[in-house]
């Protein structure tokens, strides 16, 4: 298929059928599991925009899922008989406003100095939530109500499976929305600039208002994910949004593979789904319950550093090598190899 | 502020030799620096180029005077708490910043050193910090190093060299054995991979503190090691812990200056910092340089760590990951690259975290520092003594 | 430009005052990701004498000497020093092993003084005695830097730098020295200095391998010289061959 368009979304509409059948197979704990990954996925993808494919380094996405969060959990406190769909929108628009201040100060700083600013937030930004306990909650955080499928689902459809279902819609939603920005003439912008700054500005881009660009898509995406997060925990609270998260969301995207939607896709099912096989694991090895509590950490820590370094370029850079060679291999088939093996 | 400085990339790209440089020098103020200090000069980005004219001076002249204005600004607080809290309280939080300050100092160099040579943020520097605290509190207790600091002046003496050296020892082995294990191979792959397995680092040597010595505060026992006030300045009674921690820390960081001015590995440790292909071409080996930089900056946070114990009596397995989130602060406000800025930029940490604190309530102290940081990378994103990137561009 | 397939490679074109080979490239081929960047290059260089390697911007030459002092790798050919092949070897210990690169571009350690950036050319160097000398050498050969040993290289001119770079690569009191471009982007005056100081430097038994886009400079002052257009070896042959050649003449002297 030529035209992109098309692609993309037979694509997201094929997978749509697969994760909506796959959750029946499923129970509603693996049900909720998917919903995490397609919630983390969100965030990480918008991610990948900023940090992949227009090279702005963010430690910070944590605090963004938490003004997402937090917009969400606040208008739900108001009213919260209000649809589903409204939080998601307010969480979307408030987190991409944040997302271009935060960007026109990002614009100036490279390197180290970002990752600073954006550390600063990712710790700071929970604090407020804090020091003004009275409007958000404090340490306690604000309860969000589990969302409830409509009645024509029946009445023993199961919550976890609705959540999946939400979510899945708008990982593939945002999938869409972000593969066509990438591979578009804006994809190229943001490319450019990454590449190299003078170069793209000599080109005629305004690299400033590319960098916010992608600043304000990475930070709606967060919001949308974050919103969504305070759904799926059932709470939004500071220390749900530590400087862990964002360090979660970089990870997943660099083992994925830096600068693809579909690696993000693999990083962040591999993120998100680690701790709990890593927790399974240390329950059946029969350790003591101290050790066995703790050590999920550390197994996790071991994780991203073997996979990093089996991967320099992610486990999607490492398939596609994979598959080069494969190709090679094919195409020559009297390559010296075969004949030896012959 | 009219001229727009180009990118410089994380190496000098081949064939773009620096231009001559009519700027004055700040030798001492540049021991190791990265070679493509990615920060823009000030003056370029989105706020200098639409900004009205007015907001533009304005802005420059806070860019310009930063130094002297955070200088101004701790000045004032100090000057506020005096009003508050008379000569006594004051002198008080003077002790306290000031040692708070060495130990920042200590880890921030760390994260300048590293940054320097490899260019990573090494996120599990902080965690090194903690993890050299737990050697010093298992070897104290476990080798009867506290009873010999308890048996007499001498007997102290030879347990605090022995805490110091055997601890040190063992942390920059640790930090050498990070970089051998996950970060050397790494070192061509794409610029985000090893700050990935930093972070894997980091939850490695978190989960492991965590699993052994459990969630919570671990006391350990150098507290009680030195005692005693050494003199009272009025109504404050200046410790001879105090007086200890701050000189070991001096002694230490001036040590250091000495290693990287004097010593022929100090040299290769800057000049691998400014190139390492120049470096590799001049017979350095760079894999044992990058070595020394981490065992240097594991080692000084392990002083750090042992000071922190010393003053504060205990340690917890999160601790680093606090602490080394402002010690990064304090190496972004030195100017990233910069040892001296990292020492310096340890100790204004520690002013603006005590002073500042005392007179907005302990609770604010933290989003003080990270305001400031906010604040530097608007104003001053080089840090205060950092490389002027567009004087070499 | 023609590429001309006159390649004679061999020793019967070395002038006869040459030594014994110092340096042997054997069809060479270096790769940039899938681009080829040299193919099969062969070269020697005698000891004591000045070979000049001239091209066009992008032939190849800076790969060449990156390549000789061990910053790419050949995925074909060999690489012999004294006989003894390094191409396997680390950056490092081919510097060790006597093979002195001033790189393109300079490369100084820009925050470290002049005598500090000399000193890392030694950095392999144990003979404390000879080192000394070898400042000395360094000193005589380039009086302007005597004046300028505490200032950062940095703040040199361009000039100064290109000399520092020299020095530098002349502290290893190298078997073999690597010059990647001497006279780019200096003023005349200068460049006629950077070139005496060479021929000076061979004059007392040093061996060079030069690069130059100044075709003519280069040959005036090699013995033997090597064209290199699009990654081959397109010509050599004495240096006075090659200024009289019709198609140097034409490719390169703008004659």
């Amino acid at each position: 298929m030529r035209n992109p368009l098309l692609r993309h979304a037979t694509v997201c509409v094929a997978l749509a059928v697969v994760l909506v059948l796959l959750t029946y197979v499923f129970d509603a704990f693996t049900d909720y599991k998917i919903a995490g990954v397609a919630i983390f996925f969100i965030a990480a993808a918008g991610l990948t925009v900023l940090t992949g494919v227009n090279g702005q380094l963010s430690l910070g996405h944590g605090a963004l899922m938490a003004i997402g969060a937090y917009t969400t959990s606040l208008l739900l406190k108001e009213q919260p008989q209000l649809p589903m769909i409204l939080p998601l929108l307010a969480a979307i628009v408030s987190t991409g406003v944040a997302g271009a201040v935060i960007g026109v100060a990002a614009a100036r700083l490279r390197g180290p100095y970002l990752a600073g600013a954006t550390l600063a937030l990712a710790v700071g930004l929970p604090q407020v939530a804090v020091h003004y306990g009275s409007v958000f909650g404090g340490n306690q955080g604000l309860p969000v109500p589990v969302p409830t499928p409509p009645s024509a689902l029946g009445g023993d459809f199961p919550n976890e499976r609705w959540l999946a279902w939400i979510a899945i819609a708008a990982a593939l939603i945002t999938l869409f929305l972000l593969a066509n920005l990438v591979s578009g003439a804006t994809g190229a912008r943001l490319r450019a600039v990454a590449d190299d700054e003078a170069a793209a500005s000599l080109a005629g881009i305004n690299v400033a208002r590319i960098q916010v660009l992608a600043f304000v898509v990475s930070a709606a995406c967060a919001g949308l994910a974050g919103s969504l997060f305070a759904y799926w925990v059932g709470l939004t609270a500071p220390s749900g949004f530590g400087l862990s998260v964002s360090l979660q969301l970089l990870s997943a995207i660099v083992i994925g593979g830096l600068g693809s939607l579909s690696g993000a896709v693999l990083g962040s099912f591999l993120v998100v789904m680690a701790p709990f096989t890593i927790s399974d694991l240390a329950g059946n090895l029969n350790l003591s319950s101290d050790v066995a509590n703790n050590l999920p950490l550390a197994l996790y820590g071991v994780v991203l550093i073997v996979t990093m370094l089996a991967f320099p370029r992610g486990i999607q850079g490492a398939l596609f090598s994979l598959w080069r060679l494969a190709k090679r291999n094919l195409r020559r088939p009297q390559a010296p190899t075969v004949s030896t093996t012959a | 502020m009219t001229q727009e400085s180009v990118g410089v990339g994380p190496t000098q790209p081949l064939g773009e030799a620096p231009a001559p440089s009519p700027r004055r020098e700040r030798k001492a103020a540049l021991l190791v620096a990265p070679e493509g200090l990615i920060a823009r000069h000030r003056g370029s980005g989105v706020m200098a180029r639409t900004a009205v004219p007015a907001f533009r001076t304005t802005y420059g002249f806070i860019s310009h005077n930063f130094p002297a204005i955070i200088m101004i600004g701790i000045l004032a607080s100090v000057l506020g708490v005096l009003a508050q809290g008379g000569p006594t309280l004051m002198g008080n939080q003077m002790r306290n910043a000031l040692v708070l300050g060495a130990i920042y100092a200590l880890i921030a160099i760390g994260y300048t050193m590293v940054y320097g040579i490899i260019e990573l943020i090494n996120f599990a520097h902080g965690d090194v910090f903690t993890l050299s605290g737990f050697y010093a509190f298992l070897i104290a207790d476990h080798f009867g190093i506290n009873k010999l600091a308890a048996s007499s002046g001498f007997g102290l003496l030879v347990a605090l060299v022995v805490i110091f050296a055997v601890s040190m020892l063992l942390a920059g082995i640790t930090g050498v054995l990070i970089e051998r294990v996950a970060y050397r191979r790494l070192r061509d792959a794409p610029r985000l991979a090893p700050l990935i397995t930093a972070i894997g680092v980091s939850f490695l040597i978190e989960g492991f503190m965590l699993a052994f010595f459990g969630p919570d505060n671990v006391t350990t026992h150098q507290a009680s090691w030195i005692n005693g006030n050494a003199f009272t300045l009025g109504a404050v009674a200046v410790r001879w812990t105090d007086l200890f921690v701050l000189g070991m820390a001096l002694v230490l960081m001036f040590a250091l200056g000495a290693f990287v001015t004097r010593t022929r590995l100090g040299k290769a440790m800057r000049s691998t910092a400014q190139d390492r292909q120049a470096a590799l071409i001049c017979g350095i080996n760079i894999n044992r340089t990058i070595a020394t930089t981490f065992f240097i900056g594991s080692a000084l946070a392990a002083a750090g760590a042992i000071i922190y114990s010393i003053n504060y009596g205990s340690l917890k397995w999160n601790l680093g990951f606090h602490v080394g989130i402002i010690a990064f602060t304090a190496a972004v406000l030195g100017g990233i690259g910069n040892i001296v800025g990292a020492g310096i930029g340890g100790f204004l940490i520690g002013m603006i975290y005590v002073f500042g604190g005392s007179l907005a309530g302990g609770a604010w102290s933290e989003s003080l520092i990270f305001a400031i940081l906010v604040l530097i990378l608007t104003f001053r994103p080089v840090g205060l003594f950092g490389v002027d990137v567009a004087s070499r561009s | 430009m023609t590429p001309v397939e006159a390649h004679t490679e061999g020793n019967g074109a070395a002038p006869a005052a040459a030594g014994a080979p110092m340096l042997e490239l054997r069809s060479i081929d270096v790769n940039y990701g899938r681009v080829r960047a040299l193919r099969g290059v062969s070269l020697t260089v005698n000891e004591g004498e000045i070979v000049a390697l001239i091209g066009s911007n992008g032939a190849g030459k800076t790969t060449t000497l990156r390549t000789i002092s061990g910053l790419n790798r050949p995925s074909r050919g060999e690489v012999r020093l004294r006989g003894v092949p390094i191409h396997q070897l680390g950056a490092e210990r081919i510097a060790r092993m006597g093979v002195a690169h001033a790189p393109e571009g300079r490369r100084l350690f820009p925050r470290m003084t002049v005598r500090e950036n000399l000193e890392m050319g030694a950095y392999a160097r144990t003979d404390r005695a000879g080192v000394r000398e070898s400042f000395e050498r360094v000193f005589t050969l380039f009086p302007r830097l005597k004046e300028r040993t505490s200032q950062l290289a940095g703040s040199l001119s361009g000039g100064e730098q290109q000399m520092v770079a020299i020095g530098r690569a002349y502290m290893s009191n190298p078997q073999i020295l690597l010059l990647d471009e001497p006279s780019l982007g200096l003023a005349p005056i200068l460049v006629d200095t950077i070139f005496e100081v060479i021929r000076e430097i061979n004059a007392r038994g040093g061996t060079i391998l030069l690069i130059e886009q100044n075709a003519l400079l280069a040959l005036k002052t090699a013995s033997r010289g090597y064209v290199l257009e699009t990654g081959n070896i397109a010509l050599s042959g004495p240096a006075q061959d090659l200024l009289t050649s019709p198609d140097v003449q034409r490719a390169y002297l703008g004659m």
